[in-house]
């Protein structure tokens, strides 16, 4: 008999729900089972156009955390750290929360800190940031405000488009291209089901390229790899750029006509010649000739990058030396062509009803681009003490110099932790309200890395007491009468998951034709709408790959939506001068990593810390049988490994002045001779696999170096065998 | 059941021409393995309750020394519970020795999911495998795969239209 690959169970199941998932920037469209109300099996959805039936681990294990014994099912509540938790009720805390914040707060509503993150759904950081603007606090720390990241900074100086996915292609469209160089990113780890539209252009004969610093799985699939030495990815880039522009490649009638500044950027680049670029960074002049004849003689060629900057220091520095070479090249707005950052989010305003004062908006911590600054507050009380959190999902793993953290939170009146499971984040917070994950609510869901706004249907029933945390921040709202101006939210404060969208979306120029009806998977095309899409605009220009909406900004002849130009800057050009840009945004142009590596003594490696796809910061690490969990944690190079007489397996020690870590070691080529690389989330109170967090090493990184709201950078480590 | 890997690095061997056209075999190309682990949950996940992972027949895990090493690539054959020797030859063609069962097997071994291709379907490995890297089907079937996977790297051969496979 003839068998086909059909994305069906051979478990019985009543009904099939069709959602999305919103763990990472794929964005993938997923078929969950039901079977007398419980879901027993999630497979790819094969007609949503942006996974087309694939899925990777994270959402294959959605069943598994929906199901974990560990979860939060109750609201907990004490009144000091010391105590125990005592079980009781959403009311009867969100009482004590609204109590709690008015009596304690009220004198200096800017003293709390609230830390939203997208784990927790698109409500959460909507009304996380509604709420706090009413109360009165700057320190709203969300992956949607466009002033957290210092990328977006840099994006909005030289296109003038607020938010960092403007000039992207459509994933369908990265087909087109005839180059990519992939920039400090490892998609295959970190977005798998995106990485297969990086495979699908190579196999139809895309020249792959990839910068990084690290020999990940990544580069192992690419033509050309480009390994450099850590923080020079930069340079890298600059010394390309210097090819492009000596060697006459760019795309002369683009340059003339869309792009300023390009002697001022050409002098910059003249430092940066490929024979001083490769003694600096390691990677061979004729690679990088080669790499930059590659970009400019395949047309369309395109950069991936991230939004946070993988890997590396440089992340401002980095996306403005992208988005250059892109403008030499010419291909901002081509299908194909363009700066595509992994993770990057939709241009949604959320706007403020409230007419309220809020002090010294320019002490604000938060927006000076610079995650770590509202967490100095905390531990060291400047410019002034924090003394209540609001937090979700787990930003303490992320969070530099542990120890003085972790002792300022013992000292706060309130901490207030949303989730699902007792991480860190749980073990340090007064009132503990359990979330409901993806599968049990519904939500608007940010396809990132294909441009894509989709919605994520309710499939099962909440387990125990879960909510959905808008429950949270309306029950807020209600009891404190802040909710008046916002229909959504009922009398008690539920929350009108579907209306709340609707107000939002409808308030931004670029996404207001898209609606959450038009959205639902169930009721829709499964695939979700790309932006931009204002009113009249969503149709179907693409029929083959049936995605809907328009295909791009940027688009040579095209205006962008609510101006009348292809480039809303001032100028109406793209503007390349570094001198400008720095000064705006604070970038440094190269990292202080090179510098540090020559100073290394005996036994002293430098620490850098990654995400990895094994890692869900809601959920922690995966809720799977012993067999899966990793084994091995910190790469090591073996050279490196043999000296200290390590094998895969064994137990090594990082320490330096501010504390130590001990960790399983993996010994591996993917890492150089100086580096040590573990994963970013690891968490010493998660439920499925503790293990020492790396943070404690980390110090606070120096204020407005460019970095967004990357927290943990790198730091000198001395590293020996575990005894 | 055969296992098959294919990939562009590794050398050609063109022992598949023995193959009848009738067998079922697993094509693994090795070229889109990114070594995410899907083939490896899948299993776990069809053959565990429900929500709750079980056991994995297809995960590669050698426990030699009492250190724990995990192999990512995809398999279908574990016959035995030590990886393939075939694996590090990087063959073109590679066969899985057949029929060749372990004394030291304790679990039950891959039967390349009976239960779903008698329903039709292709082992969960292979229809799970986010990156397409895995193909399921009968030997005919297969050979227009790897046809169509040597076109990647002979792009000329396109041009005039399908030809056999070469002997060697």
């Amino acid at each position: 008999m003839r068998i086909q690959k059909k994305q069906l169970p051979i478990r019985p199941f009543d009904t099939i729900v069709k959602t999305t998932c919103p763990s990472c920037g794929s964005g993938c469209g997923l078929k969950v089972f039901i079977k007398d109300g419980r879901a027993v099996e999630i497979y790819g959805d094969e007609e949503n156009q942006l996974n087309k039936g694939s899925l990777c681990p994270r959402g294959l294990m959605a069943l598994s955390h929906l199901y974990q014994e560990k979860r939060l099912l109750v609201p907990l509540f004490r009144e000091r750290l010391s105590d125990p938790f005592r079980e009781t009720t959403w009311e009867e805390a969100l009482d004590h929360v609204a109590g709690k914040i008015q009596r304690s707060l009220q004198a200096s509503p800017e003293s709390l800190y609230i830390r939203l993150s997208p784990h927790a759904g698109f409500g959460n950081i909507a009304l996380g940031t509604v709420w706090g603007n009413h109360w009165g606090t700057p320190h709203i720390d969300s992956d949607l405000d466009p002033d957290s990241s210092a990328v977006a900074a840099v994006m909005r100086h030289m296109l003038g488009v607020e938010m960092n996915g403007c000039a992207m292609s459509a994933r369908h469209e990265w087909s087109a291209s005839q180059a990519m160089l992939l920039v400090g990113v490892d998609p295959a780890t970190t977005d798998p089901v995106a990485f297969g539209a990086v495979l699908d252009a190579k196999d139809r004969g895309t020249r792959i390229m990839v910068l990084d610093s690290r020999n990940t799985r990544t580069m192992r699939k690419a033509h050309l790899p480009l390994k450099c030495r850590v923080g020079t990815e930069q340079a890298v880039l600059l010394a390309m750029a210097h090819v492009l522009l000596g060697e006459n490649l760019g795309n002369e009638e683009f340059l003339k006509q869309w792009v300023d500044g390009r002697e001022d950027f050409q002098s910059l680049c003249r430092e940066y010649s490929p024979e001083m670029v490769e003694n600096l960074s390691g990677v061979r002049k004729d690679k990088i000739i080669e790499a930059a004849r590659a970009l400019a003689k395949n047309f369309p060629s395109m950069m991936i990058g991230h939004s946070r900057a993988g890997s590396q220091e440089t992340g401002a520095g980095l996306i403005f030396a992208m988005v250059a070479i892109t403008a030499i090249t010419g291909t901002i707005g081509c299908p194909g062509g363009g700066v595509n950052l992994l993770n990057n989010f939709p241009p949604i305003e959320i706007k403020n009803e409230s007419s309220k004062e809020i002090k010294d908006p320019k002490a604000s911590l938060v927006r000076a681009g610079n995650g770590t600054a509202a967490w100095r507050a905390i531990a060291e009380g400047r410019p002034y003490p924090i003394r209540g959190i609001i937090w979700d999902t787990n930003p303490l793993t992320f969070c530099p110099e542990g120890r003085k953290v972790v002792d300022a939170l013992r000292k706060m009146d309130l901490i207030v932790y949303l989730g699902h499971y007792p991480n860190a984040a749980y073990h340090h917070a007064h009132v503990v309200f359990p979330l409901t994950t993806f599968l049990e609510t519904e939500g608007l869901v940010f396809s990132s890395t294909g441009r894509n706004l989709q919605w994520a249907d309710r499939t099962v029933f909440p387990r125990g007491k879960t909510r959905p945390a808008e429950d949270f921040w309306g029950g807020l709202m209600a009891r404190m009468n802040f909710s008046s101006p916002y229909p959504f939210i009922q009398e008690k404060g539920e929350v009108n998951i579907r209306e709340m969208t609707r107000y939002f979306l409808q308030k931004s120029p670029l996404l207001a034709g898209i609606t959450p009806d038009l959205l639902d998977p169930e009721r829709n095309l499964p695939g979700g709408i790309q932006w931009p899409a204002s009113v009249s605009e969503i149709d179907f220009p693409n029929h083959r790959a049936a995605v809907r909406g328009r295909e791009g900004l940027f688009r040579p002849g095209s205006q962008i939506p609510g101006t009348d130009k292809r480039f809303p800057t001032p100028t109406g050009r793209i503007d390349l001068s570094p001198v400008k840009i720095s000064a705006e945004t604070g970038f440094q142009n190269l990292a202080r990593i090179p510098a540090l590596m020559n100073g290394l003594k005996t036994n002293q490696l430098i620490l850098l810390t990654g995400e990895i796809v094994d890692f869900l910061p809601s959920a922690g690490f995966w809720a799977i049988p012993q067999q899966f969990q990793i084994p091995l944690f910190v790469q090591i190079h073996p050279k490196k490994a043999r000296e200290l007489g390590v094998q895969s397996g064994d137990r090594i020690l990082l320490e330096n002045r501010r504390g130590k870590m001990e960790a399983p070691a993996w010994v591996t080529d993917q890492v150089e001779e100086n580096i040590v690389f573990c994963p970013s989330g690891a968490d010493p109170y998660d439920p499925n696999f503790p293990i020492a967090s790396p943070r404690g090493l980390f110090e606070f990184v120096p204020e407005n170096d460019g970095c967004g709201r990357k927290m943990l950078g790198s730091t000198i480590v001395n590293v020996r065998k575990a005894s | 059941m055969k296992l098959i890997y294919t990939g562009s690095q590794l050398p050609k061997n063109a022992e598949v021409a023995d193959i009848g056209d009738e067998e079922v075999v697993m094509l693994v190309d090795v070229d889109r393995c990114i070594r995410c682990g899907t083939c490896q949950l899948a299993c776990a996940v069809e053959y565990g309750e429900e929500g709750k992972p079980g056991d994995v027949r297809n995960l590669h895990v050698d426990e030699e020394g009492g250190k724990m090493q995990i192999f990512n690539l995809p398999g279908a054959c574990r016959q035995c519970r030590t990886p393939c020797m075939y694996y590090d030859l990087h063959n073109f063609w590679i066969r899985c020795p057949d029929e060749k069962v372990s004394a030291k097997a304790k679990e039950p071994s891959c039967d390349l999911c009976l239960k779903r291709r008698e329903g039709g379907y292709w082992p969960a490995c292979a229809t799970r495998c986010p990156m397409k890297t895995i193909y399921v089907g009968t030997m005919a079937d297969i050979r227009i795969i790897i046809r169509d996977k040597q076109f990647r790297d002979y792009g000329e051969l396109f041009v005039h239209g399908p030809q056999e496979l070469p002997a060697d």
